[in-house]
């Protein structure tokens, strides 16, 4: 007899939470449910994150002014957000998703990919597990998400984009070549303004329009990007779902930051240093990583920049450690103009051997940012860092593009 | 200046000079190597500023004078020459010719040696003298366990204590080496701390029979070995304490045949040798201790050797250098393995002297 099961077909879902800042907040103030909100940041000079709905539909948009949207709105009301409470709501979406398959790629706070090829049998069907995702989503938290499904991402992703709020929009494997027809090219995630320029300007605005497009000739004008418009073209793509866990090992952690002003003294240049170094050990260490070469990026007032590196015999990972070469490197920088931006990095980095230090002071201070790291795992970042550090962060803290959440793998082991 | 000698023996005096004289510096004369004639002997000197060192041999002078030559190029020059013996002639210019045999002849470019540093005076000290054989065992025992890291200056060093002993130490932070000479007492503690460099090029003067005399000021050190005086700068700064380190007591103590054990790290090595961080494991269980490491780029290996242990199951992982380069600085064929938890310090010992402190990585 046989028992072979046929394999099921590659089953993609594209989750996007709906309007996710503002949900989230009117999840947590009944007052604001139903109503036009924007959430706003918390500095002087900032812009609509995200608007509800309602709001949207009056015109408000991400990236506008606060002027900008009242004069759109005028019964709009502003949140200022609260990164912490996205984060932690994101990370808990992400434990959610994991019930379905372990192969989750969330590609930022409010979006995620699983490929659920494999668990298909085990819920049923497609359809099945995005409902379930979208009530799990809802009781958990009352708010809503579109979903996309999809042989593969770039259609899932259409697919999610197609029908919002609260949509679910299906593309069974014989449907594509109908539904990417009429497709407008700029709906594809990867195809941005220039690229819809350059093809309005020779008459093509869909895909079924790129499609008899040779393959040669868009490769000549794009490079490798020119096979991949070609297959997208089709709504084809093999692109893999890539969990956090199996995410190439990165070659250096860095992070940089443009000043709210220009700042033409050196010791105030050391406080983002040392910010910068807090941020890239935390990162390390949440990472398993430790690394040898630290370098001090520096740009001027002019645009002109400038990067220095140091390699240490002994791999680095705390803050404190990081800053101390950074500080170093920052001596043999003259202060030339004011600074417009600073970064710090570490490459040459490797997995973290959890070697023990021998002194017991040393072990203090290992043990004192274990618990400090634990701290900022549970009462969000910057609940416990140095003093000099934290009373600029408090104030401009954002959520930086490489978010993931963090411990959702080992939560569901 | 004209003199002849044993070629071997300007061979073995250059090349132990060698590695003072830096090749990189701002003071090209540096890379050079002092030659002085005088009646019967020459004598050979190298500095880098931190680390002098000269050494005299017999000679046969029939000129005297001195002069300086790139020593890379002497050595080299020297190395590929046999013979039993070599007549060097250096002229006005400080172009020396080195001839051995009426066939071979090399001449080097050399420099006045006017601008050559003086060879360190020490003010008298405090002075220790022990054998040659004792000290040269204190230092291979303990020397490689100095930190590499700058930003740790002092650990960079080998910590020499007088005090009812004469401790040499060396740790890096994470593992610790102790040697210890009951024999040298001293009324007056005294510590001092010298670069690992210095201790490199101690080792090459360190052989044969015969007594080293160290004699000490507050920043210099100078060692005697027959014809042979090395003065080193010292590292400027407070040691940590040591004795905090070692564990005063063990719950249990484990004898190892030495030769087995380091075969077992050996073993384990093998597949670790690609990793950026190596890890092996050791699992303590009746009767036995079993060595085993895993990568994913090169496979697993493990070795079970039979030990008289009755404790609790445990495991530990360590960073594999650390044990193998103790079990190698040692000729010992037993050593002790000291362990309490698998999150403290164990100690390898070796009778009362040696001992070494590592501290465990986390599982």
């Amino acid at each position: 007899m046989d028992y072979a099961i046929e394999p099921a077909p590659r089953t993609i879902l594209h989750v996007d939470m709906n309007a996710f800042f503002a949900s989230v907040e009117q999840a947590s103030n009944p007052a604001l449910r139903g109503k036009p909100i924007a959430v706003i940041g918390a500095k002087d000079r900032t812009v609509v994150l995200t608007a509800s709905y309602p709001a949207k539909a009056c015109g408000v948009k991400t990236g506008a002014t606060v002027y900008e949207a009242r004069r759109r709105c005028p019964l709009v009301q502003f949140v200022v957000g609260n990164p912490h409470k996205y984060m932690d709501t994101a990370r808990r979406i992400a434990l959610i998703l994991h019930q379905y398959t372990p192969l989750v790629e969330v590609c930022s706070i409010d979006e995620a990919f699983l490929d659920i090829s494999g668990s298909l049998y085990l819920f049923g069907n497609a359809t099945r597990i995005a409902h379930a995702i979208k009530d799990a989503i809802r009781t958990a938290f009352n708010i809503t998400c579109s979903i996309g499904i999809a042989p593969n991402k770039l259609l899932a992703k259409v697919a999610a984009n197609l029908q919002k709020p609260d949509g679910l929009v299906i593309v069974n494997p014989d449907d594509v070549p109908a539904f990417v027809h009429d497709l407008p090219l700029d709906e594809i995630c990867g195809i941005g303004p220039h690229m819809t320029a350059f093809f309005q300007q020779r008459g093509i605005r869909t895909c079924g329009q790129l499609q008899p497009v040779p393959r040669a000739y868009l490769e000549r004008q794009f490079g490798v990007t020119g096979a991949w418009l070609h297959e997208a073209a089709f709504g084809r793509d093999t692109a893999p779902v890539i969990p956090a866990d199996e995410e190439a090992a990165p070659k250096s952690v860095g992070h940089s930051m443009t000043l709210a002003h220009n700042v033409t003294n050196r010791a105030d240049v050391e406080i983002y240093l040392q910010q910068l170094a807090e941020m890239v050990g935390r990162r390390m260490r949440a990472a398993g990583l430790c690394g040898t070469t630290v370098a001090v990026s520096i740009r001027w007032a002019s645009f002109a920049s400038v990067t220095k590196r140091q390699t240490v015999a002994e791999p680095l990972r705390l803050g404190a450690d990081i800053y101390h070469v950074a500080q170093r490197i920052w001596t043999t920088i003259p202060l030339r103009e004011p600074v417009r931006l600073v970064g710090v990095s570490v490459a040459n980095v490797r997995p973290q051997g959890e070697q023990l230090p021998l002194f017991a002071a040393e072990r203090k201070v290992l043990q004192l940012t274990m618990a400090q790291d634990m701290v900022n795992d549970k009462y969000g970042e910057y609940t416990l860092y140095p003093a000099a550090v934290l009373q600029r962060c408090r104030r401009e803290r954002t959520i930086a593009p490489s978010w993931r959440p963090h411990g959702v793998r080992q939560a569901i082991r | 200046m004209k003199f002849q000698c044993s070629l071997s023996v300007l061979r073995e005096a250059v090349q132990m000079l060698a590695p003072v004289c830096p090749l990189r510096t701002t003071l090209p004369i540096l890379s050079n190597v002092l030659i002085r004639a005088e009646q019967g002997e020459l004598t050979l000197m190298g500095t880098d500023l931190d680390v002098s060192m000269r050494t005299t041999i017999a000679a046969e002078v029939s000129k005297t004078g001195e002069t300086t030559v790139p020593v890379r190029f002497l050595l080299d020059a020297v190395r590929r020459m046999s013979a039993e013996n070599i007549s060097v002639s250096v002229d006005d210019l400080n172009v020396m010719t080195l001839r051995a045999g009426d066939k071979v002849q090399c001449s080097l470019r050399g420099m006045a040696p006017v601008d050559f540093p003086r060879f360190p005076k020490i003010e008298a000290a405090d002075s220790v003298q022990l054998p040659v054989k004792e000290l040269n065992s204190m230092l291979r025992a303990t020397s490689y366990a100095v930190s590499r890291d700058e930003t740790r200056y002092v650990l960079n060093g080998v910590c020499f204590n007088f005090a009812e002993h004469f401790d040499v130490v060396a740790t890096d932070g994470r593992r610790l080496a102790k040697y210890t000479n009951a024999g040298i007492k001293r009324d007056e503690p005294r510590q001092i701390v010298v670069p690992s460099k210095s201790i490199t090029q101690l080792l090459q003067m360190l052989t044969g029979e015969g007594m080293a005399d160290l004699r000490f000021s507050a920043t210099q050190m100078e060692v005697t070995v027959n014809q042979t005086k090395l003065v080193t700068r010292l590292v400027d700064g407070h040691y940590p304490n040591y004795t905090q380190v070692i564990p005063k007591s063990c719950q249990h103590v484990i004898v190892l045949n030495r030769r087995d054990f380091t075969n077992a790290l050996g073993l384990a090595s093998v597949v670790t040798e690609k990793t950026k961080q190596p890890v092996i494991r050791i699992t303590l269980a009746q009767q036995r201790m079993t060595i085993s490491a895993t990568t994913a780029e090169i496979g697993d290996a493990k070795d079970i050797l039979e030990v008289k242990y009755a404790g609790d199951d445990m495991e530990m992982a360590f960073n594999p250098t650390f044990l193998t380069e103790c079990c190698q600085s040692t000729d010992a064929d037993e050593i002790m393995f000291e362990v309490t938890n698998a999150a403290s310090p164990i100690v390898l010992r070796v009778g009362d002297a040696f001992l070494c402190v590592v501290m465990p990585m986390r599982l």
